[in-house]
C-alpha cells in the first residue's frame, strides 16, 4: 500500500511539474506584457525600465528557474494589477472557492448516491422513474439558469436565503445547490446503473444464497459499486472547483473564479498563472486522493496477488490425475 | 431431504412467458447425490434457483408444484422464512468461484457471515478447521487473504466452505467444476463425494456431463426443454438409456473405454424457451421422431431396471 501510494504521489508531482512548465512558457508566448503595464505614451527608456523591474530582460531559462525556485517556497510572484503578492490573493480566494465546492460536493455525493441506490433497488417503480427524470433534468439544466431561478424563487419571492455575497451562514445554500445539480445528477445516474449491474451478478446471487439479512446484502452491493462512483466523484469535485467561475460571478462569491475573471480583464499574467497553478494543484491532489481511496477500497489494487512475496503460496493439494482415467 | 414435485417455473420478459420448468419432479434423499443433467437452456439451473427461490416477480415465478426442503415448502415461505431456510438448510456451490466470491472481503469475513451463532465465538478456529478439512493447507495464515490471492481450485474450496459452514442438510452444486482445470476438477469431485458421505448431505449436482456425474451420484435426472426426459439409478440409465436424448448425450461426451472413437454431436440447437415445440421438446432434433412426437407428450414409463422415461419411441438397448 505504501509503495502504491508513493508511486501515485510521485506521478502527481511529475504531472504538476509539466503543467507549471507549460503554463509558464504559454504565458511568455502570449506576447510582451510590458506594453500593457506601462502608460500608452511611455518612451522606450521607460519600457526598458519596466522590463528590468519585472525581470523580463533576463534570459527566459533564468526567469523559469527563478519562478520554479519561487514556487517551491510558495512564492507565486507579484500581481501587476493589485500590486500585492499573488499568494495573498489566491489563498483566500481558494479558501472561499473550496468552501463552496466542498459543500456542493457533499450535497451531490450524499444525495446522488442515496437517490441512485434507491432507484436501483426499486428499479422500474415510480421511485426509479422519478429519480431518472430528476437526473436527466439535473444534467441538462445550465447551472447559471438554475441559479437565477433559485434566486428568483427563494430570495426574491420567499426571502429565505440571501441572493449574493457570503455575509451570512445561509448565503452558501443557493450557490451550492446551483453548482451541485449537475454533479448530483451524474453521480445518481452512475450509482443507479452500477448498483443495478451488481444486483444481477453471480456475486450477489451467491451472497443471497447465504441467507444473510437484507442490510448485509445492501452493504456488499454498495461497497462493490463504490469503485466507479469514487472515480466519477473525484472528477466531479475537480469540475466543481473550476465550475465555480460562472456561479461565483452570478452570486458574487469572493472565490478564485471571480478573481480569475478580474485577472483576465486586467491582463494580470502573474495572477492568471498563479490561479491556473493552484487549480492544477487542487485537481492533482484530488486525483491522488481518489487513487489512495481506490487502494483502501479494493484489495486487488492494494495487494496485487503477484507481488505477495512474504507468504509462500500453498499449492493445490490434489495429485495430478487424468480425469478420463477415472470416468 | 430435497423433494421437488411437479414444479412449474416461468420467466417473464416483455409480456412473454417462458416456461423454463414444466412439471419437474426430483427426489434427493439424505446422504445421496442426484445428478441433474442437460444442455444449456434445458432448465437445470432454473430448478436449482427455484429451490433457493431466487426467481421471483417481476423476473419470474414458481407457478405451481411443491419444493420441499426438509418438509418446508419454499413456495409458501415469507422472505424472512426463506432466509432462514437458506441460512440453515441449503448450502450452495456456485459454478465459478471467481465471480461468486466478493473480491472486497477477506475469506474470513465471507465465511463468518454464514456461521451459526454458537460457532461465531471461536470463529477463527472453526473456519480454520473447516478450510483444512477441505484441503487448504496453512489455513490459519490465510484467513485474512482476499479471493484474488487464491488459485481457482482453492477459491472453489473457499466457496464450498461457505456452503458447509451453515451445516446444511441439502447441498446444491451448480456445475461446480466447469470453471476449473481438469486436474482440479477431480479433486473437487472427490471432495464433494467425501462430504456427502461424511455429512450425510442430500446433494443435487447440476452438470452437463453425465459421465462426470457418475463419479459422485447414485441417481440421475436428465432434463430437456424444461421437462424431465429420463431418470433413475445412474448405472442403469448409462448402461441402457431409453430416451434418445440421453443416448445422444452419452454419445456426445468422452467414451472412456474407446478413446479414439469420434464424438457425435447432437444436430440442431435446444429450443428457445419462448418457442417450445408443441409435443416432445426434443422431437425437432430426434432421429426417432414420428408424427405422434410432434403432437403431444407421452406419460412417464417405468422400466424393469428402475429407470423412468418420457418418450413415444424409446431407443432399443
Amino acid at each position: 500500500m505504501l509503495r502504491y501510494t508513493g508511486t501515485r504521489f510521485l506521478q502527481g508531482l511529475i504531472a504538476l511539474f509539466f503543467i507549471v512548465t507549460v503554463v509558464f512558457f504559454l504565458a511568455r508566448m502570449s506576447g510582451d506584457a510590458t506594453a500593457l503595464l506601462a502608460p500608452p505614451d511611455a518612451t522606450p527608456e521607460q519600457l526598458d525600465a519596466v522590463r528590468v523591474e519585472l525581470g523580463l530582460d533576463r534570459p527566459i531559462l533564468v526567469q523559469y528557474w527563478d519562478y520554479l525556485q519561487g514556487l517551491v517556497t510558495g512564492d507565486l510572484g507579484r500581481s501587476t494589477s493589485y500590486r500585492v503578492p499573488v499568494s495573498d490573493l489566491v489563498v483566500p480566494g481558494m479558501q472561499a472557492t473550496a468552501k463552496l465546492a466542498l459543500v456542493a460536493f457533499l450535497f451531490a455525493l450524499v444525495l446522488g448516491v442515496a437517490a441512485g441506490a434507491l432507484a436501483a433497488f426499486r428499479s422500474n417503480t415510480p421511485t426509479d422513474y422519478g429519480v431518472r427524470l430528476m437526473a436527466v433534468l439535473g444534467q441538462s439544466i445550465p447551472s447559471f439558469w438554475l441559479g437565477m431561478i433559485l434566486v428568483a424563487v427563494f430570495s426574491v419571492s420567499l426571502g429565505w436565503f440571501p441572493a449574493f455575497g457570503d455575509a451570512t451562514a445561509t448565503s452558501i445554500v443557493l450557490p451550492a445547490i446551483s453548482l451541485a445539480a449537475f454533479a448530483l445528477a451524474s453521480i445518481a445516474r452512475l450509482t443507479r446503473s452500477t448498483v443495478l449491474e451488481m444486483l444481477s451478478k453471480d456475486q450477489t446471487l451467491f451472497e443471497r444464497s447465504k441467507g444473510v439479512a437484507p442490510a448485509t446484502l445492501v452493504v456488499h452491493v454498495l461497497r462493490n459499486s463504490s469503485l466507479p462512483v469514487v472515480t466519477l466523484a473525484g472528477i466531479q469535485l475537480g469540475a466543481l472547483f473550476s465550475g465555480t467561475i460562472v456561479i461565483e460571478n452570478l452570486f458574487a462569491w469572493p472565490g478564485v473564479g471571480q478573481l480569475a475573471i478580474q485577472a483576465i480583464n486586467a491582463k494580470d499574467f502573474a495572477l492568471i498563472q498563479g490561479i491556473v497553478i493552484v487549480n492544477t494543484l487542487v485537481f492533482i491532489a484530488l486525483l491522488f486522493i481518489v487513487d489512495v481511496l481506490y487502494g483502501l477500497l479494493d484489495p486487488r489494487v492494494r495487494r496485487p496477488a503477484a507481488s505477495r512475496g512474504k507468504k509462500k503460496r500453498p499449492t493445490t493439494t490434489v495429485q495430478p490425475i487424468d480425469v478420463m482415467e477415472t470416468v | 431431504m430435497l423433494d421437488v414435485k411437479n414444479l412449474h417455473t416461468e420467466y417473464y420478459q416483455g409480456g412473454r412467458v417462458a416456461h423454463a420448468a414444466r412439471g419437474v419432479s426430483i427426489h434427493v434423499p439424505q446422504g445421496q447425490a442426484v445428478a441433474l443433467v442437460g444442455e444449456s437452456g434445458s432448465g437445470k439451473s432454473t430448478v436449482a434457483q427455484s429451490v433457493m427461490r431466487m426467481i421471483r416477480p417481476p423476473v419470474g415465478n414458481l407457478r405451481e408444484g411443491i419444493v420441499s426442503v426438509n418438509g418446508i415448502d419454499v413456495r409458501l415461505c415469507t422472505d424472512r422464512q426463506m432466509r432462514q431456510v437458506l441460512r440453515n438448510e441449503i448450502g450452495f456451490i456456485p459454478q465459478d468461484p471467481t465471480t461468486a466470491l466478493d473480491p472486497l472481503y477477506t475469506i474470513r469475513s465471507q465465511i463468518k457471515e454464514v456461521l451459526p451463532e454458537e460457532d461465531k465465538r471461536n470463529a477463527d478456529q472453526v473456519i480454520t478447521e473447516l478450510l483444512e478439512s477441505l484441503g487448504i493447507v496453512n489455513a490459519a495464515d490465510r484467513l485474512g487473504d482476499y479471493p484474488h490471492e487464491f488459485s481457482g481450485g482453492m477459491k472453489q474450496r473457499v466457496a464450498i466452505a461457505i456452503a458447509l459452514a451453515k451445516r446444511p442438510s441439502v447441498l446444491i452444486a451448480d456445475e461446480p467444476t466447469t470453471a476449473l482445470d481438469v486436474t482440479t476438477q477431480v479433486g473437487i469431485l472427490r471432495l464433494l463425494d467425501r462430504l456427502r458421505r461424511e455429512r450425510n448431505l442430500a446433494t443435487l449436482f447440476i452438470t452437463h456431463n453425465i459421465r462426470v456425474a457418475r463419479l459422485l451420484c447414485q441417481h440421475v435426472v436428465v432434463m430437456y426443454g424444461g421437462i424431465v426426459v429420463e431418470s433413475g439409478p445412474i448405472e442403469q440409465v448409462m448402461a441402457a438409456p431409453s430416451h434418445p436424448y440421453t443416448r445422444a448425450l452419452l454419445d456426445a461426451s468422452v467414451l472412456g473405454d474407446r478413446p479414439r472413437q469420434k464424438l457425435r454431436a447432437i444436430p440442431g440447437n435446444p429450443p428457445s424457451l419462448f418457442a417450445m415445440p408443441q409435443g416432445c421438446p426434443f422431437s425437432p432434433r430426434c432421429a426417432n421422431a414420428t408424427d405422434q412426437c410432434h403432437e403431444g407428450l407421452p406419460s412417464e414409463v417405468a422400466t424393469e431396471q428402475g429407470t423412468r422415461y418420457t418418450c413415444w419411441n424409446p431407443v432399443a438397448s
